[in-house]
């Protein structure tokens, strides 16, 4: 198992050095001057003269090669968006707040939406399902920015009871998390539905009952256990996609998070950052698949990773 | 990046109209009047040779009585504690609080509070002493002397002297450091050009300081507005600047301030606070005792307005300004004002085909109805442009220009036809090139679109393009962007700022050697200055004239102020106009000492 996980994080590094580099060649292919902010044309020498403090006049590949030599030494370079920090220091800087809204947020549309979808599942059918189906739908359909407009209009401007925005104090957690965990809870809702009833119909689940088991054992042995295979392929990936945050989220609130950088990096051509975000992003997303693989194994004793033949 | 949806056509109620045109006729006036007097007194420092300015000596006694005085707060004023003003700045463009890092980055006006320029702006758009008391030049207009106010020092001890003007000016012109400003001095500060493209040593820059109190500008040709410039002349401390580098004020343990206020916080992505400078020894006193920087998206400044967590904030979308238009409460907080003289028009590639016909360009001026654009879309944002200089900006000539791109849908087609697009046969189809435009300006540039294709049966397509991308495209040579829509602003209140903009080889594909001609030569021309005002309206005719530009309005800012901000700065201005005048909360204007918090503010505004 050891040599499978070393495996797995070497073809992981590898696909960090492709993805550097496909992301290097696509975003230095995009038209657009990362200076070009002012309203008159820079005279060239100026343009020439920041292009040298930006590296930027050397060859592409130089480039390249130069940042993934500092990058493997931990330095990522400093964000034209903010030359008074490093990206690394920014990173560390903001994903602490976009972690402290994520972790809620899975909390709640995980706990929540498994429930809601395993209460609907078991009444298939009433009207609770049709209530929570609606429910989901709705939350999937509904942007998340506009859910919370909705919030702020409700909870700040009407009632008066929660800050429209802000950071720092316990209230300032409340709506984003609501706002931003109704399309994971949603999601969650269906999938959990869908695969309870895909087990709740099996052979084994009938047979379970044929032998006599109590409901309770049938429900929590036999189907809620192999309805999380399906639940862990669909949805642990929805873990690095929360904890990496949202730019709508986070601006309407005045969160101070990473996720506006995913879209204003793009937009301020601010090379350094793209680089490191999509770096860490890619990590993110490897690991998890990491670890849903070694999670099924727990959850299903016929999968092995490594050599065998199925028993 | 915008994600609310807009009312594509806001509808403004007939007083809206009302005042609208109340704003636009108020702004005809102060062409006439305000326009080409302000010139004259700027003109009037450079003729006079070595005699000081009008305003110049006056302040040393006005300096010490606003020493004097300052410290007491009016009657009606919130308590001490209170004196708190807070304004948003967009978070995404604020890279830095300095200028001289990033000119167009700095998060607004707000960051120029750590230092005195040499001069200010009143409110009524004329120059006033700031760290300079007073000023002169030399017979031949080339050089220029300004006498500093000895009693200005900066926070760690050290007193302000000519070597940090000096040490400032070689910083700003190093190529090592690529300003995004270096344009701003180019042929006009003696080897300006040549440091910052590396060809002579920083130390050989026309700027020096024969003793401490004394600060000489040289110029290659004379320079008539060089006053009117060194708004931008904020000094960076010489010893912050060789011991912490040029970003120490980017932390408050390193920051160092000659202004009235020093950099107390900033807490990134979330707010900048100014406190009050207790070492502050110059001429703007301020009551306001703490300054907050709400740094958010520009979309949510109107909920941080609505929920009391700013006191201030500009551009609200249309349909935020309906909110407040339609409470007659609320209404009262809109204050519309003339922020930079922004026109914005459309543009062409006059180089190439079929923008290469004059007949073309003037079909394209003479489709477009502004009074349609304004009454249904602008409401009290904008008014109609029909010409480059916005009325109230020196040598503004608006109304004796405003037949030559005259709405004449008829006349519009005839030209067409004219140019062999009869029907708008055979014309091909147009992408126009937005620049990140707000909803307002999508909705405008849409409208135009449609009008175009209404009375030129042409093709338009708007497309909404990323700053950097369309600015890249813009500056290429030759021009990559064949048709566009955008707006520029002044930097400097002198008609060869905006004029400039139109040179051969500069902004735009348009060149004509009479216009450049014509401009550079009013530009520093020193004999009288109603003549220098008629040189300068001649070459606006022959740009209005030649159509690389269409002209569509000229933007009115809408502030939106809290009542219980008050004070001289917010009293009506020379023209009736009561708003916070360009360039807002900084110290190259007068506003910070106008203003205060009274005791209408609600309680714990924090």
């Amino acid at each position: 198992m050891a040599r499978y996980i070393l495996g797995r994080l070497l073809g992981l590094v590898f696909i960090l050095f492709a993805v550097s580099l496909i992301t290097f060649l696509l975003m230095r292919s995009v038209p657009g001057d990362p200076f070009a902010s002012g309203e008159r044309e820079l005279p060239q020498k100026t343009q020439e003269a920041r292009e040298r403090k930006y590296g930027l006049d050397k060859p592409l590949w130089e480039q390249y090669v130069r940042y993934m030599g500092n990058a493997l030494q931990g330095d990522f370079g400093v964000p034209f968006q903010s030359p008074t920090e490093t990206v690394s220091g920014l990173i560390a800087r903001t994903w602490p707040a976009t972690i402290k809204i994520g972790i809620p947020t899975i909390l709640v549309s995980f706990v929540l939406g498994s429930l809601l979808g395993f209460v609907a599942a078991l009444r298939q059918n009433s009207w609770l399902d049709y209530a929570v189906t609606f429910a989901a739908t709705l939350g999937l359909v509904v942007p998340n920015f506009v859910i919370a407009i909705w919030l702020i209009l409700l909870f700040s401007a009407r009632f008066d009871w929660l800050p429209p925005g802000g950071w720092g104090e316990p209230e300032h957690y409340v709506l984003p998390v609501i706002a931003y965990s109704l399309a994971p809870t949603a999601l969650v809702a269906r999938y959990t539905r869908a695969s309870i009833l895909d087990v709740l119909r099996a052979d084994y689940v009938r047979t379970a009952r044929a032998k006599g088991l109590g409901e309770r054992r049938v429900l929590l042995g036999h189907v809620v256990r192999n309805a999380m295979i399906p639940f862990v392929t669909v949805l642990l990936p929805e873990v690095p996609n929360i904890l990496t945050g949202s730019i709508f989220i986070e601006s309407t609130f005045r969160i101070p998070g990473l996720g506006r950088f995913f879209v204003n990096s793009t937009f301020s051509r601010d090379y350094p950052m793209i680089l490191a975000l999509v770096l860490l992003v890619a990590a993110l997303w490897g690991i998890t698949y990491l670890l849903t693989d070694l999670l099924y194994t727990v959850l299903d004793p016929r999968i092995r990773l490594t050599g065998g033949a199925l028993r | 990046m915008s994600n609310r949806s807009e009312p594509r056509h806001e509808e403004y109620d007939e007083e809206t109209i009302k005042r609208m045109g109340l704003l636009g006729f108020r702004l005809k006036r102060r062409a006439l009047l305000g326009g080409a007097a302000g010139a004259a007194g700027l003109v009037a420092a450079a003729r006079f040779g070595t005699t000081p300015t009008l305003a110049a000596p006056r302040r040393a006694a006005s300096g010490i009585l606003a020493r004097a005085i300052a410290q007491e707060l009016p009657a009606d004023a919130a308590p001490a504690d209170q004196q708190i003003y807070r304004a948003p700045a967009d978070v995404t463009n604020t890279r830095v609080i300095d200028f001289y890092e990033s000119v167009y980055e700095r998060g607004g006006a707000i960051a120029d509070l750590f230092s005195d320029p040499l001069v200010r702006l009143n409110k009524n758009f004329e120059i006033v002493p700031g760290a300079a008391t007073e000023w002169s030049s030399s017979e031949d207009a080339l050089t220029w002397t300004f006498r500093l106010d000895p009693n200005l020092m900066w926070s760690d001890g050290n007193p302000v002297t000519a070597a940090d003007y000096v040490a400032t000016f070689r910083y700003a012109a190093d190529p090592a450091h690529a300003w995004d400003f270096t344009w701003f001095f180019q042929g006009e500060i003696k080897n300006w050009t040549e440091v910052v493209d590396g060809e002579v040593p920083v130390e050989e820059l026309g700027v020096t300081a024969p003793d401490d109190h004394t600060l000489v500008f040289e110029t290659v040709v004379p320079v008539p507005y060089l006053p009117t410039k060194l708004l931008y002349s904020l000094p960076l401390s010489k010893a912050a600047l060789e011991t912490t580098g040029p970003l120490y004020n980017t932390n408050p343990e390193t920051a160092v301030s000659a202004g009235p206020f020093i950099l107390t916080e900033w807490a990134r992505d979330e707010q900048i606070v100014y406190t009050k400078n207790p070492d502050y020894k110059g001429t703007l006193q301020v009551p306001i005792n703490e300054v907050r920087v709400k740094l958010a998206a520009q979309t949510s400044y109107f909920t941080l307005y609505e929920n009391d967590e700013i006191d201030y904030m500009v551009d609200p979308s249309p349909a935020e300004l309906k909110i407040m238009q339609d409470d007659p409460e609320l209404a009262k907080q809109i204050h519309p004002g003339l922020e930079d003289f922004r026109t914005f028009y459309l543009f062409f590639d006059t180089k190439t085909a079929p923008f290469d016909d004059l007949k073309v360009r003037q079909a394209f001026s003479h489709a477009i109805d502004r009074d349609a654009i304004a009454s249904s879309i602008l409401g009290p944002a904008g008014f109609p442009a029909y010409s480059w200089l916005a009325p109230g900006f020196p040598a503004s000539n608006a109304e004796g220009l405003k037949d030559i791109q005259a709405f004449d849908p008829d006349l519009a087609k005839s030209l067409m036809a004219e140019a062999g697009f009869e029907n708008g046969e055979g014309f091909p189809k147009q992408e126009m090139w937005l620049r990140n435009e707000n909803p307002l300006n999508q909705t405008v540039a849409n409208a135009v679109a449609a009008m175009l294709t209404e009375h030129l049966g042409i093709e338009v397509e708007v497309s909404n393009k990323d700053t950097d991308l369309f600015t890249e495209a813009l500056n290429a040579k030759p021009t990559q962007i064949p048709f566009g829509y955008v707006s520029y602003g002044m930097d400097f209140l002198d008609p060869i700022n905006m004029l400039s903009v139109w040179f051969d080889g500069g902004r735009h594909a348009w060149g004509n050697a009479e216009f450049d001609a014509k401009t550079k030569e009013a530009g520093s021309f020193t004999g009288s200055p109603e003549e220098r005002i008629a040189m300068f309206q001649e070459a606006e005719r022959i740009l209005v004239e030649d159509v690389p530009g269409v002209f569509v309005y000229h933007k009115t800012q809408i502030q939106l102020i809290k009542p219980w901000v008050t004070g001289e700065a917010l009293e009506p201005d020379a023209q009736g106009l009561s708003y916070l005048h360009w360039p807002a909360y900084s110290t190259t204007s007068l506003n910070p000492a106008g203003l205060y918090i009274s005791n209408e503010a609600p309680e714990g505004r924090s």
